[in-house]
């Protein structure tokens, strides 16, 4: 289990997944790990959620209902809070395109479920820190 | 009167004394028709019988100019004889070798036969001329060899048949020549003259040549009948063939009197109606109908070959209209090929249909062409038609199974597509709740472990976990075997390094061997060079070997080995694997049957350890699409050698991308496959990048690099990395500004780090391989995340995982823009976990 410091600001994470039981492991997973967790099962309530809680970080399920992953990405990416925001795509044994799709609308990184816990969690981790650094500098 | 014969010496006899009367009595006793003349040409006297000849009574006669009795051509030098005459007298016949004629009152002609005589009348001279009408005289012989063509006719003759062509002459009835015209004569060579009176033996003329015309004469010269034949002669210009008019010239009793031959060179003539036989027996001979017809559709002609199609024979058809031919429905067509014939414009292998004798309708095939006259006018059409019943039978049945074809096709790909969108449908809904499961088993057991649950909870956890993962196992084994199956399976290849992949597959299967108590060793020859493959699918077929290998061991343990080979039939070089293990072996009757899905040798083990049932199945059609073999050496109780022999250089250097490019522009410039920056296999060799050295980059200087990141760190780093090369790095921190610089300074590499704000790293790479200006510049990604495989497709020409060495740019870029450093170090990078399902 991670242990984040508590003087260093909470990071928050905005997990969009369409299955309910999976979108709960996941943020019970991420909780575990010391993020905060905000939660959307489609598209329209993932923007409106990112506009009220402002993730670090954004886990898009790339399959959902009504308005698709991609689209759902390519939305936020345009707005201006979440230019840096880093991306991550969640496929089901997507081909290689769809997974370079992902990354070419502005994603980060991509996993695809079901995932090891550790490698997610690794990969979240790295993608803060950079920002970070980024931001430090 | 005083008359006395006046002699030749200009003496006379004693004088007689007669009165007129009396010498007009004297005169009448002569048979003949006597007339006096004087030396002015005037009558003094005539007789009966020159009153009865010549139609006048004698007061019409006497003191008249004697040329009064003479045709009109005849007077002017018969004054002129007479004048003569009278200058020196004497008895002579006049008439005779000159054509002479006298006229009747009435105004007729009759050869006149005249015979002089001087006397003195009363001192004056005067001539009696005994006149005979010699059309009167019977005597064939004398008659008919006197027959002469006057002079006058002679020269009217000429003049008549200069106008024409034809040969003309004219022949007595004993074959004498009485005229031969100017071109005739000018044929044979002869002088019109030298015709004259002559018969053609008397010519020369070759007897076999004229034996026939002979013939034909003799037959006009009994019977009055023309004849017209054809003659081959020789003339002076050689052998020609001659077409001749043979017309009798009767007379009033009905008798040939003379014959008119007209004739004709048809030397030319012939030969065309030779050349016309010889095509009219090819049109006969052709089994296609050929036809012809005039321009308003009455036909003309009609050869065998039209006879068998049709069916009406040529004498009934011919004269008939050819709209006959035409079914109900199709007087426009006939309308239009005639318009179009018209025009001169032929029509070429029309397809249509035509009605037979019989009223069946035939498909046919037909070419019409305009017929013309020598001007060039069209005066009619030939048609060639040919049947085309069993070439459109043929092509219906062809469209037919064409349609069949492609309707199955059509089925074939939409199940193929249902099915693909099955797969995906199946994989995504067997995945989600299994990663639920995964991902709430693994939490408990974190719990159960830092919690200190007894024993039996965490391994009831374990066991959970265990089966998921099997679970998950069996949906990716049955997804890829569908995926083979269904030929969706596209490899790329690259160069792997044999060593490092066997110790990568053997670091991910290490743990398992450990659990078992099984030793794991790698062997791998000497020298063994690289291998042209999928490392990927390699590393799984491996993977799959060594697994069950050891779950099939109890004691000992599994040795995984590569070596050099030939290979069978060519003797090109190849690597074999070799998977040998202590385990319970397998009879050989069951060598086949093993490799057969789910097949398992003792049910009740494999559940025990664990397999799947499909690993070897897999292992079977991912070394067949790698073009490779796989067999079996084992014996119960003797452990099992399973070997996996491969080409070092694939036969088929990419079948197809399972990373297709997004970028086709850049699969222009790279002629092979990006270098082994995949998951599993490390550095590729030297030699097997040769043929991706240079770049082409046209413009720009070739030292300049781009650095881009949005961390200036990191662009020091790169700085400072390449400090001792001949490389000039530019940073640049706004990714904004990348596409922009670089159209305008054409780097010649570009690094690109993938986290940036509003633009990252992904993207900027899609923009830059989109863009065929720019897609050229080999792109570095140097990143934290193990993306490669998207990055490739994506279009980067090379992937660093943060944090690199510095070693590792500079080899890199040495690679990718073509200069020669020396063998490239070992793996420089960090080797991913193997994780199954990404």
């Amino acid at each position: 289990m991670k242990d984040k410091t508590t003087a260093q600001k909470q990071k928050c994470i905005l997990v969009v997944e369409d299955n309910e039981d999976m979108c709960q492991m996941v943020a019970l997973m991420l909780e575990r790990a010391g993020y905060s967790v905000a939660q959307a099962a489609d598209g329209q309530t993932a923007l409106a959620h990112a506009k009220q809680y402002r993730p670090d970080l954004i886990l898009m399920d790339m399959s959902l209902p009504c308005m698709s992953g991609w689209e759902a990405v390519e939305l936020l990416r345009k707005m201006p809070e979440f230019r840096d925001t880093p991306f991550i795509a969640v496929t089901a044994h997507a081909s290689a395109a769809d997974q370079a799709h992902a990354l070419a609308v502005g994603c980060t990184a991509h996993v695809s479920k079901p995932f090891k816990t550790r490698r997610l969690l690794q990969t979240i981790e790295q993608l803060l820190q950079d920002g970070e650094n980024t931001h430090a500098s | 009167m005083f008359f006395c014969e006046r002699s030749e010496a200009g003496g006379s006899s004693p004088p007689i004394q007669l009165s007129s009367t009396s010498l007009g009595t004297f005169l009448d006793i002569s048979p003949d028709a006597l007339v006096l003349i004087d030396h002015e040409g005037l009558i003094v006297a005539v007789n009966q019988q020159a009153e009865a000849l010549f139609g006048y009574p004698r007061a019409h006669l006497l003191a008249q100019p004697i040329e009064q009795l003479l045709p009109e051509r005849f007077r002017d030098s018969h004054r002129e004889h007479r004048t003569r005459y009278f200058s020196a007298p004497r008895s002579r016949p006049m008439g005779a070798g000159l054509p002479l004629f006298g006229l009747r009152q009435d105004g007729s002609e009759f050869p006149l036969d005249i015979s002089l005589k001087p006397f003195l009348l009363d001192a004056r001279t005067v001539a009696m001329a005994a006149d005979r009408d010699m059309s009167a005289q019977r005597h064939p012989e004398e008659e008919l060899s006197r027959r002469q063509v006057t002079e006058e006719q002679f020269t009217i003759m000429n003049k008549i048949l200069s106008a024409t062509a034809d040969f003309v002459y004219l022949l007595d009835p004993h074959g004498r020549y009485l005229f031969a015209s100017k071109i005739a004569a000018e044929l044979l060579g002869i002088s019109q003259s030298d015709f004259l009176g002559k018969t053609w033996q008397e010519l020369d003329f070759p007897a076999e040549f004229m034996a026939p015309f002979n013939a034909r004469l003799q037959a006009v010269m009994s019977s009055g009948h023309t004849v017209i034949d054809e003659l081959l002669f020789p003339v002076p210009a050689g052998n020609r063939w001659f077409e001749y008019v043979i017309k009798p010239m009767l007379d009033q009793q009905g008798a040939v009197e003379s014959v008119i031959v007209s004739s004709r060179d048809i030397t030319e003539r012939r030969q065309a109606a030779d050349a016309l036989r010889r095509l009219a027996s090819i049109v006969e001979s052709s089994s296609d109908a050929i036809f012809s017809k005039t321009l308003e559709g009455v036909i003309t002609s009609w050869n065998h070959g039209a006879e068998t199609l049709f069916g009406y024979q040529a004498e009934e058809i011919i004269g008939q209209p050819i709209s006959l031919l035409f079914p109900p429905g199709h007087s426009q067509e006939l309308i239009d090929i005639l318009t179009q014939i018209k025009r001169g414009e032929p029509l070429r292998n029309l397809e249509t249909m035509r009605v037979k004798k019989d009223g069946t309708c035939v498909a046919v095939s037909v070419t019409i062409s305009p017929l013309q006259d020598h001007q060039g006018y069209t005066i009619g059409a030939s048609t060639i038609a040919r049947d085309i019943t069993e070439q459109k039978r043929a092509e219906d049945a062809l469209r037919e199974s064409r349609d069949e074809l492609a309707a199955v096709n059509a089925a074939l790909e939409e199940a193929s597509l249902v099915r693909n969108q099955f797969l995906a449908t199946m994989s995504h809904e067997l995945r989600t709740p299994l990663a639920s499961i995964t991902g709430y088993g693994e939490m408990l057991l974190e719990d159960a472990q830092a919690g200190g649950w007894s024993q039996q909870h965490q391994s009831s956890l374990e066991k959970i976990l265990n089966n998921s993962e099997h679970l998950l196992g069996l949906i990716n084994d049955v997804l890829d075997l569908s995926k083979m199956e269904a030929g969706r399976m596209l490899l790329d290849y690259s160069w792997v390094d044999v060593r490092s992949l066997l110790s990568e597959v053997s670091a991910a299967i290490g743990s398992l061997a450990i659990k078992r108590n099984l030793f794991l060793r790698i062997e791998v020859e000497e020298g063994l060079g690289p291998l042209e493959t999928n490392p990927g699918k390699l590393h799984q077929i491996l993977l799959n070997l060594v697994s069950n290998a050891l779950k099939f061991t109890e004691h000992g343990g599994v040795t995984l080995s590569a070596s050099r080979v030939l290979l069978s039939d060519e003797g090109t070089e190849g690597v074999a694997f070799a998977v040998q293990d202590s385990g319970i072996g397998i009879p050989a009757d069951l060598h086949e049957r093993i490799f057969e899905a789910f097949y398992q040798t003792d049910m009740s083990y494999t559940r025990r350890v664990g397999g799947t049932g499909l690993g070897l199945s897999i292992v079977s059609q991912l070394t067949a699409l790698l073009g490779g073999t796989v067999t079996i050496a084992s014996a119960p109780g003797q452990g099992s050698t399973f070997t996996v022999t491969l080409p070092v250089k694939a036969a088929q250097p990419s079948i197809g991308l399972d990373f297709p490019r997004l970028h086709p522009a850049q699969q222009v410039n790279t002629l092979t496959p990006p270098p082994a920056a995949c998951e599993f296999a490390p550095a590729p060799s030297p030699d097997a990048l040769d043929g991706f050295g240079q770049r082409d980059v046209d413009a720009g200087p070739h030292d300049l690099i781009l650095a881009v990141d949005d961390n200036p760190d990191a662009i020091a780093f790169i700085k400072d990395a390449l400090r001792d090369t001949l490389y000039t790095v530019m940073g640049v921190q706004d990714p904004l500004q990348v596409m922009g610089l670089v159209r305008e300074l054409h780097p010649c590499a570009i690094t690109l780090d993938v986290m940036m704000p509003q633009l990252n790293g992904w993207q900027l790479l899609h923009q830059l391989k989109d863009n065929p200006a720019t897609a050229s510049i080999p792109v570095v990604i140097l990143s934290v995340l193990t993306e490669q495989t998207t990055g490739y497709v994506l279009g980067a020409d090379y992937y660093l995982i943060k944090p690199f060495k510095k070693e590792a740019l500079c080899h890199t870029l040495e690679r990718l823009l073509g200069a020669k450093q020396g063998p490239p170090a070992a793996s420089k990078y960090e080797t991913p976990q193997v994780a199954r399902g990404d």
